[in-house]
Formats: structure tokens, sequence, C-alpha cells
């Protein structure tokens, strides 16, 4: 015979085809094992109960029966039950949605800022650093080494004259420490780099084995999650990044980008010019592969997708 | 303070709410004193259902026990203040972890938002609420009319009203706007539907229109 059951935060209800309550299952009071036992499948003994009344055709397709008149019946306060039920579910639910691809795409989002942050940083120590010694012209890493090192321009080993203004003890100071804060957050860069190219051959090894380890984390960072990375189509995450070009292709106007982030993968870079669209196109075909083997068998293909990529590469090469 | 709609106010050109918790205010939204009741200001700028009531919304039928069902909650602006307006339970359905996040904060201060961290595509997983009187909905999805039609023919009480929010650009980014309100309520009467408003929310929103909702005929329930 069929039946249906219907899980609810009170408990778990089966009726038979003429809506008639079989069956039941109570859960706990406790809104917090309600949710703990709501999230279980259905148990052992209930079924075993149904099978015991010869329903043997279980169902889980909603039915239009006033269900919530017989919660209200089993609890004293729904609303209130209700509601700390709705809490404690949800954040079951959240724990088992945050995984470690979002501690990388974090990582990756940090290192970003630090970049963002040096090169404004920089730039800014190259104007203040200017009205105290506008002659001295070096690269901006050298700037702020002989900053910390030298202070004040009397100090700099090839100083002569200088048409910059005077700057006093205290004046340079505040500067030399400025300088020291750029320095430490290009420690931290190092440090994040570090991480994210560790955690990356840890969470995506096979993505991350195709391209830069930094890309593939820029990459994950912009699909949102390693699932809905897994989801894409290669088309997808070929113009990832170009999103902008592509929606303006769309509106009729303008040429249809060829690619997106994986223009910086060394297989684009190094490829002529006519070629690299092509390159995009395998290339995220194969990433579509290794990000795919990364969310759900985890096997190791790292090999075999090298060498596919770099045959089919090959190939193009040659037969055009 | 005049009240246009049950405990929706408004004075000097602004729309407020009563404040159920008093002291507390939820997105940063000013709280008002008058004679000895608080007041939560409702930004149009901030919630779509506040920008419709702007735009001249004429349909409501929120009352003290009226029970909401709210699609895409996101992290519970416009339900708090729903949640100010009614008693009744607030089934807040989203579907994003790091939006629960603060809704969950806001469901703990109140008596009556249940957050529910469930994908709106499929119901079943929640079918055991209460049939309600408003079914809300606000998913930015291509499918957001299609999940509409299908919570409202399970949980919509026959004299209920349907509030979609079309973000005519995550429908279709190519088309005219207009012609995406169009078709979705096409899509909605064909579904045994009637459009009673279609309110376009510029210059609340760009690109976004509220329609307004109810059953053809005040029809009983049916399984799907």
């Amino acid at each position: 015979m069929k039946c249906h059951v219907i899980k609810t935060p009170v408990g778990i209800f089966a009726f038979d085809e003429k809506m008639k309550l079989i069956g039941s299952y109570m859960f706990p009071n406790d809104p917090e094992k309600a949710a703990q036992e709501f999230t279980r499948q259905l148990p052992r003994e209930f079924l075993n109960d149904l099978h015991a009344k010869n329903y043997n055709e279980i169902s889980t397709i909603p039915v239009q029966i006033q269900i919530y008149e017989l919660m209200k019946e089993n609890v004293s306060d729904l609303d209130k039950f209700l509601v700390d039920f709705g809490i404690a579910f949800s954040r079951i639910n959240m724990k088992s949605l945050i995984r470690k691809d979002m501690v990388l795409i974090q990582a990756i989002n940090a290192l970003d800022d630090i970049n963002k942050t040096v090169n404004l940083f920089t730039l800014r120590i190259k104007e203040w650093f200017g009205l105290h010694y506008p002659e001295y012209n070096v690269t901006d890493n050298l700037l702020i080494g002989s900053i910390i090192e030298h202070g004040n321009r009397q100090n700099f080993p090839k100083f002569k004259k200088s048409s910059g203004v005077d700057l006093d003890e205290n004046d340079i100071d505040t500067v030399i420490s400025f300088a020291n804060t750029i320095r430490n957050l290009e420690g931290e860069k190092k440090v994040l780099e570090r991480y994210v190219s560790h955690t990356c051959e840890e969470i995506i090894p096979n993505f991350s084995s195709l391209i830069e380890p930094l890309l593939a984390a820029r990459i994950l960072s912009h699909a949102g999650s390693l699932e809905k990375l897994a989801k894409m189509t290669s088309s997808t995450i070929q113009l990832l990044g170009a999103e902008k070009a592509l929606f303006r292709h769309l509106k009729k106007r303008g040429k249809s980008p060829k690619y997106g982030l994986i223009y910086h993968s060394s297989y684009i870079q190094k490829s002529s010019d006519d070629k690299k669209g092509k390159v995009a196109r395998i290339l995220s075909a194969k990433l579509m592969i290794a990000a795919r083997t990364d969310f759900y068998s985890k096997r190791d293909v790292r090999k075999k997708l090298k060498e596919d990529l770099e045959n089919t590469i090959l190939k193009l090469s040659i037969t055009a | 303070m005049k009240e246009i709609f049950y405990n929706v106010f408004t004075k000097n050109r602004l729309l407020y709410t009563l404040n159920q918790c008093p002291g507390q205010n939820v997105y940063g939204e000013k709280l008002v004193n008058e004679g000895k009741k608080e007041y939560r200001t409702w930004d149009p700028y901030r919630s779509k259902l506040a920008a419709t009531m702007f735009k001249g919304l004429s349909y409501f039928n929120l009352k003290p026990d009226s029970s909401v069902l709210y699609l895409g909650a996101s992290t519970g602006t416009t339900v708090s203040h729903i949640s100010d307006i009614t008693s009744g339970m607030v089934y807040a359905v989203e579907f994003s972890e790091r939006m629960m996040r603060n809704l969950l904060t806001l469901s703990g201060r109140r008596k009556n938002i249940m957050p529910l961290l469930l994908d709106a595509r499929f119901p079943e997983k929640y079918s055991w609420i209460e049939s309600v009187d408003m079914v809300y909905v606000d998913i930015a999805d291509p499918q957001e009319t299609e999940i509409a039609i299908r919570n409202a023919q399970l949980f919509l009480k026959g004299n209920g009203l349907l509030f979609i929010a079309v973000k005519s650009q995550s429908i279709d980014v190519t088309k005219d706007p207009s012609v995406i309100y169009k078709e979705e309520s096409e899509k909605l009467v064909n579904s045994d539907f009637k459009i009673l408003q279609t309110i376009d929310l510029e210059p609340y929103e760009k690109h976004h229109a509220m329609l307004v909702c109810s059953f053809v005929k005040n029809r009983k329930m049916t399984s799907p």
C-alpha cells in the first residue's frame, strides 16, 4: 500500500491514501534536539513500523493536509518552538555549508587587498618623501629600503644638494614609520602567497596543477565556491572575470570576449596572438574537468590532464 | 502619524512601522518617538516593499494575526518591518549562508521570525508550514516567477496576496525591463493568477517592478 510521510519540526507523520493519520514519530520537545533529528534520515524503527503495517510505497512529495493543526496539538507554544527550531536548524545547515574552500577564498582576497594597499601606500610615500628629497630617483622597493636605512637626506651616501624642503627629526620619523608599515605588509604578502599556494594544493590539487596556484585561487574566489565552480560549464570558466565585456556583447554591442581571468595563465601568455582564444578554450575545458574531479571524486588526475592539455595545444600549433 | 495600512504609518512623506523591540534598530534606520510609542522609519531605498508603498500600492492585506511566507529574506531588512506589522509568523526562507548570519541575529530578538536556510525551489522541504495570508518573493533568479507560483499554489490562502519583486536584470539582461514584466505577468495569468497591480520601483530601485497578484477566484487549495 502507498503512504505519505511528512517530516515536520515537531515529528514525522505518516498518512494513508485517504489522508488518515496512520503513524507518527515525535521529536524531543527541545528545539535544538528536534532540529538535529530533523536533519537526519528517517529513523529505522519508524520505517520498520510502516512496513509492518504493510505500507511499502513511501512518498515524501508534499500533499495538502492541515499538518499545521497537528503540530499545534503536540506543542504547547508552537510559535516560540518554531522560532527556536528555525534558528537551530539554520545553524546546523550553515555549518554544513561552510567548507575549507571559503577559507582559501578569504585568503586570496586578503592577498589582493594587500597588493592594492601596498601600491597605494607606495605612491603616497613617493609623494611624501619627494617633498624632502626630489632628486632621489630609484625603484619603489629601493626607495622604501633606503628611507628606512638612512632617514634624513643628509645621511644618503650620494647626497650633495637638494631643492626639497628641510625636515626635522619628528617629520622624518613619521615617514620612516610609514615606510616600515609598507615593508611589513610586503612580508605579510609573502606569508599569504605561501599559504595560498599550499592550501591550493590541498583543496584543489588538480585545478591548481594546470594553472598557477594564485590564479587558481583567484578563479575560485570569482566563482564563489568550489561547488559553484564545479557546476560551471567550461565556457563560463573561460570567461570568468570578463563579465563586463560578455554582457556588452550580449546586448549586441561589441565583440565577444575570448578569455577572462585565465588570460594570465602561462599557457595563454606564451602562445601567439592568433592562438590565444583557442588555447583559452582548450585550457578552460581541462580546468572544468579538474574542478569537477576536485569537488566530486577527489582523485588525482594531474598527470593525465597536464599531458592531454599540452598535447592538444601542441597539435594546435602544428596543424595551423 | 497617519495609518495608511494596518500598522503602517506615514508622516512628513516618510513611512514608519511600530517598533516591536523598542530601543533597537535593525539596519541603522532612525527610531522616532511619538506619543508613548516608538516607530522605525522604513527606507524605500533599502526595502522594495516600502518603495512599492511609496509608488502607490492599493492592495495590502496584513492584519494582526496574518502569517507571511517570505522567500529571499536576505539580511532581514524588509522581514523586520513585516514582523513589526503582524504578530503572526513570518517564515523567512533564505538560501545564502552569509545573509543568514544576520537574519539569525534578528530572529533571536523577535518572537515571530522563523529563519529557514533552505532553497525556495524545493517547497517540499518546508511543506509543513501553515497556509499564509501573503507570499512575498524577492529572489534574484531567472526562475523567480515559477518558484513564486509553486510556493503560492502550495501555501497561499484562497484570499491571500502574492507579491513578486521582479528584478529584470537577473531574468534576462538583454531584454527591456517592461518586456520582462509583461512576460512574467503572462506566466502568472496562465497559472490562474490575477495581476492586481504592476508597480515600477523607479527611482528607488532600477529595473525592478513589484507584481501584486491574487488567485483568479477564491479557490480551494488543491494538491499540486
